[in-house]
C-alpha cells in the first residue's frame, strides 16, 4: 500500500495580492528531488519565515525564487512559480531583469573586494545606471550603516566586520530597490548582538521590500516575521501567519520542531 | 594533567619524519660539497694583465709543467714554452690541447719564433715542413685532421728552434706575457680561507669575463621572461573557461585531463617536441632562416611546458573564490562577464599572479629542453641593443642552466668551469627561489608554505 501524502496544513491568511504565488512545484536538482508540491503564497509587504530542520530544502526553495539553483546544478522543475503575477520560468523572462528585481543576502557576510561604496552601488552599476553612487547615502542610513562608515566609504568592503559586513550586504541588495528581499540564514555567523541588529533591521524595513528570510532558529522566525511555513524533507508541512503556526500548530512535526523535541 | 596516549607517538612519528627531512638536506649539502671538492683544481695560474688579475686554466691536475689553455676567452689557446721545456713525458699526456675534451691542434695555436708570428696554416705548415722535414709533416697531420701529438714530438719541435711564449686573447685584443709572469697557486694545499678567497676570484672573473656569465642570465630572464608572457594569456583564459563558464561535462573532462597529461610530460619530451615540430616542421614553413635553435624556439618550447602549470594553478586559484560571491553578483542582475570581472578576478588577483609566477619559476628551472631547442655553451653576440629590433630572437643564447651543465660536466675539471658552474647555480637558486617565495607570499600572506 502506498503511503498517502499528507496535504500541506494550511492555516488561513490574506492572499488576495501574493507577490510570490507556488502552485504544485516541485524542484529536482542533479536527479534528485528536493521540493516537492510546494503550494503556499508570499503576500506583499510581508516577512515570511521558512523553518525546518537541515535538509528539508528550504534553501533551494528560497534560490528558486531569483532562479539562482540553474548557476550550480542541472534543474527539473514542474508546477507553477509566479512573482507579480508572472511565471518566472517562462521562455520570455528575462533572468537579469528577474534577477535585479530580488535582492539577496547569505549566509557569509560576502561583500566584494571592492569599496563600501562600490559595494552599494554594485548592482545599479552593472544594471548600467548613470551615477549609481548617488542614492548610497539613503541606502546606507536605511540599513544604519551610515554613521559607522561614513568616514570611510573607500575602505574595502570585505574588510568590515561580519556585523557590519552583513549590514552592507543588506544595504548592496537593496540598492536597485528590489521588491523581493531573499534572505538565506543571515545570521549564522553573527554574535547575538549582530542577529539582534539585523533584525530590528529586517523589522525596520517595514515591508518595503518584501522580506523571505531562511532561518534554522525558529525563535528568529517568531520574533520577525509575520508568516512561517515549515519545511520538512522537501515538503511543506505548515504555513500560516506565525503566531497562529507557533501558538496552534496543526501538524505534529511543526509542533515538535517549534518546540525543540527534533530537527 | 595526563597526556592522551596518542599524543607523544605522534609527536615522536611526526618529529622523526622532519629529522628525516633535516637529514637527507644534509646528506645532499655534504654530497655537494664532496663533489665540488674532488673537483677543485690542483693548481691554478693566476696572471696579472692590465693591473687585473685572470685566471689561466691548467690541462690536467697531476702537478706543474704540464700544458696550459687560458679559458677566461674559450678561443684563446696558450702553450707557454716553460711548460713545454721542462714538461715530462713521464705525465704520459699524448695531446697538444684540449678542444671540447679532446686533445688536439688546432689552427688557432700560434707557433711563435723569435721574430715573427706563423699562425699555422696549410701554407706556413708547407714552408715549414721545408725547413724541419718530417717533424713538421707530422704537425700538419695533427693540425688538419684534429691529430694528437706526443709530448716528445713537441719538444722535438721546441728542439729545432721553435719559440713558444704565452698569448691570450682578451676581449678581442692580444695580450702577450712571459710566462715567468705566471703565478702558480695551489688552492688545494692551501687554508680554507685563501680557498675561499680562490673561490670568490673565480666567482669574480667569471662575472668579469665576457662573453661571461652576464650572457647567460640575459639569456634565461629572456627566455623565461617570453615563455611566460605567450603563456599566461592562454593559461588564464583556459583557467576562466574551466571554472566560470564551462559546464561540468565530456568536454571539460578532456580539457582537465588533458592538462594533467600536459603536466605530466618529461621536460626533454617537450624539447624533443620543439626541435622535431617547431624548429624543423613550423620555422621552415614560416621563414627558412628561422629554422635554426634559437631563442624564439625555446621560448616557445618553454610557453609550452609552463602551460599546465599556470592553468592548474590559475584553476585552483578561480576555484577558491567563493561561489557565494559569484551569486552575490549574479543576483544584483550582474552577467557573467559582469561578475567575472567585477567580483571573481579582483578576488582571484593575487592567486592568479602566484599561478603565473610558478609558471616562470617552471619556465626558469628547466634545463633539458633548452639543450635541444636553442641554448648554447657560446653564443658570441648580444641578445638586447645593437640594432632594430632590438631584440634578437632568431639565434641561439645562453642559459645558466646549460652554463651548470657544461661548467661542471667539463673534463677534466677546471676552476673556470666550476666558477661557472657554481655561480651558475648561485644565480638560478636566488631567481628560482625568489620567484617562489613571491608566489606563496601571495598566495598565503600569512607565510604558511
Amino acid at each position: 500500500m502506498t503511503e498517502s501524502v499528507k496535504p500541506t496544513a494550511c492555516h488561513p491568511y490574506p492572499a488576495d495580492a501574493p507577490l510570490l504565488e507556488l502552485e504544485r512545484f516541485c524542484l529536482v536538482l542533479d536527479g534528485r528531488e528536493v521540493l516537492s508540491d510546494i503550494s503556499f503564497a508570499v503576500p506583499k509587504g510581508s516577512i515570511t519565515a521558512l523553518i525546518g530542520p537541515s535538509g528539508s530544502g528550504k534553501t533551494a526553495l528560497l534560490r528558486s525564487f531569483n532562479r539562482m539553483n540553474e548557476w550550480t546544478d542541472s534543474v527539473k522543475i514542474s508546477g507553477t512559480l509566479r512573482f507579480e503575477g508572472k511565471e518566472i520560468h517562462s521562455p520570455e523572462t528575462d533572468l537579469l531583469a528577474h534577477r535585479s528585481r530580488i535582492g539577496m543576502v547569505f549566509r557569509t557576510p560576502n561583500a566584494f573586494s571592492m569599496s563600501i561604496l562600490d559595494n552599494v552601488a554594485y548592482a545599479l552599476r552593472v544594471q548600467g545606471k548613470r551615477h549609481p553612487e548617488e542614492g548610497a547615502e539613503k541606502i546606507l542610513r536605511r540599513v544604519g550603516l551610515w554613521n559607522a562608515v561614513k568616514d570611510r566609504l573607500g575602505e574595502r568592503g570585505d574588510r568590515l566586520p561580519s556585523g557590519l559586513q552583513q549590514r552592507l550586504c543588506v544595504a548592496r541588495a537593496l540598492a536597485a530597490s528590489p521588491s523581493l528581499l531573499l534572505l538565506d540564514e543571515p545570521c549564522s555567523v553573527l554574535d547575538p548582538v549582530g542577529t539582534a541588529e539585523l533584525e530590528d533591521l529586517l523589522l525596520s524595513l517595514a515591508g518595503d521590500p518584501t522580506v523571505v528570510v531562511v532561518t534554522h532558529n525558529p525563535q528568529q522566525a517568531a520574533r520577525i516575521s509575520q508568516y512561517t511555513a515549515f519545511l520538512a524533507q522537501g515538503r511543506l508541512i505548515e504555513v500560516g501567519p506565525t503566531e497562529k503556526v507557533f501558538q496552534r500548530p496543526l501538524c505534529r512535526e511543526t509542533d515538535d520542531y517549534i518546540s525543540g523535541r527534533f530537527g | 594533567m595526563r597526556l592522551r596516549p596518542s599524543e607523544p607517538l605522534a609527536m615522536w612519528v611526526t618529529g622523526a619524519f622532519a629529522m628525516l627531512f633535516l637529514a637527507s638536506l644534509a646528506l645532499i649539502a655534504s654530497l655537494t660539497w664532496s663533489v665540488l671538492r674532488g673537483a677543485w683544481p690542483g693548481a691554478i695560474e693566476i696572471a696579472q694583465i692590465d693591473g687585473q688579475s685572470t685566471c689561466i686554466e691548467r690541462l690536467g691536475r697531476s702537478g706543474e709543467g704540464e700544458w696550459i689553455r687560458k679559458s677566461g676567452h674559450p678561443d684563446a689557446w696558450v702553450v707557454p714554452a716553460a711548460a713545454l721545456a721542462s714538461s715530462r713525458p713521464a705525465l704520459g699526456h699524448e695531446a697538444i690541447l684540449l678542444h671540447d675534451g679532446r686533445w688536439f691542434c688546432t689552427p688557432r695555436l700560434e707557433l711563435v719564433e723569435p721574430d715573427r708570428i706563423l699562425p699555422i696554416s696549410s701554407r706556413s705548415l708547407a714552408l715549414w715542413s721545408e725547413s724541419f722535414g718530417q717533424d713538421m709533416t707530422r704537425l700538419r697531420q695533427a693540425a688538419q685532421f684534429g691529430d694528437t701529438l706526443s709530448i716528445p714530438e713537441f719538444q722535438r719541435l721546441h728542439g729545432l728552434g721553435m719559440r713558444i711564449r704565452v698569448r691570450l686573447l682578451q676581449q678581442g685584443t692580444r695580450v702577450e706575457l712571459p710566462i715567468e709572469d705566471i703565478r702558480l697557486i695551489r688552492p688545494k694545499d692551501s687554508g680554507l680561507r685563501e680557498k675561499f678567497g680562490y673561490f670568490l676570484l673565480i666567482l669574480r672573473l667569471q662575472i668579469s669575463s665576457s662573453p661571461g656569465s652576464f650572457a647567460s642570465i640575459t639569456g634565461t630572464v629572456l627566455a623565461t621572461v617570453l615563455a611566460t608572457v605567450l603563456a599566461s594569456p592562454l593559461a588564464v583564459a583556459a583557467a576562466i573557461w574551466l571554472s566560470e563558464f564551462s559546464r561540468p561535462g565530456k568536454l571539460s573532462w578532456l580539457f582537465r585531463q588533458s592538462v594533467q597529461l600536459l603536466a605530466g610530460v618529461p621536460p626533454i619530451v617537450f624539447g624533443a617536441f620543439g626541435l622535431a615540430i617547431l624548429v624543423r616542421q613550423v620555422a621552415p614553413a614560416i621563414d627558412p632562416h628561422l629554422a635554426v635553435p634559437s631563442l624564439l624556439w625555446a621560448s616557445l618550447t618553454l610557453t609550452f611546458l609552463a602551460l599546465p602549470t599556470v592553468t592548474r594553478q590559475a584553476h585552483l586559484a578561480l576555484l577558491q573564490v567563493p561561489s557565494h560571491l559569484r551569486e552575490a553578483s549574479l543576483c544584483s542582475g550582474a552577467t557573467r562577464l559582469q561578475t567575472l570581472r567585477h567580483v571573481v578576478l579582483p578576488a582571484a588577483r593575487k592567486g592568479l599572479w602566484a599561478a603565473i609566477l610558478m609558471g616562470a619559476v617552471q619556465a626558469l628551472a628547466e634545463t633539458a629542453p633548452l639543450l635541444l631547442t636553442g641554448a648554447v655553451q657560446l653564443s658570441g653576440k648580444p641578445l638586447l641593443g645593437g640594432a632594430a629590433p632590438w631584440l634578437h630572437l632568431g639565434g641561439g643564447f645562453e642559459h645558466l642552466g646549460t652554463r651548470i651543465y657544461h661548467g661542471i660536466e667539463q673534463f677534466p675539471p677546471g676552476p673556470l668551469g666550476i666558477g661557472a658552474g657554481s655561480l651558475s647555480c648561485l644565480v638560478l637558486a636566488v631567481l628560482s627561489i625568489s620567484l617562489r617565495t613571491w608566489a606563496a607570499s601571495l598566495r598565503h600572506p600569512g607565510g604558511t608554505p
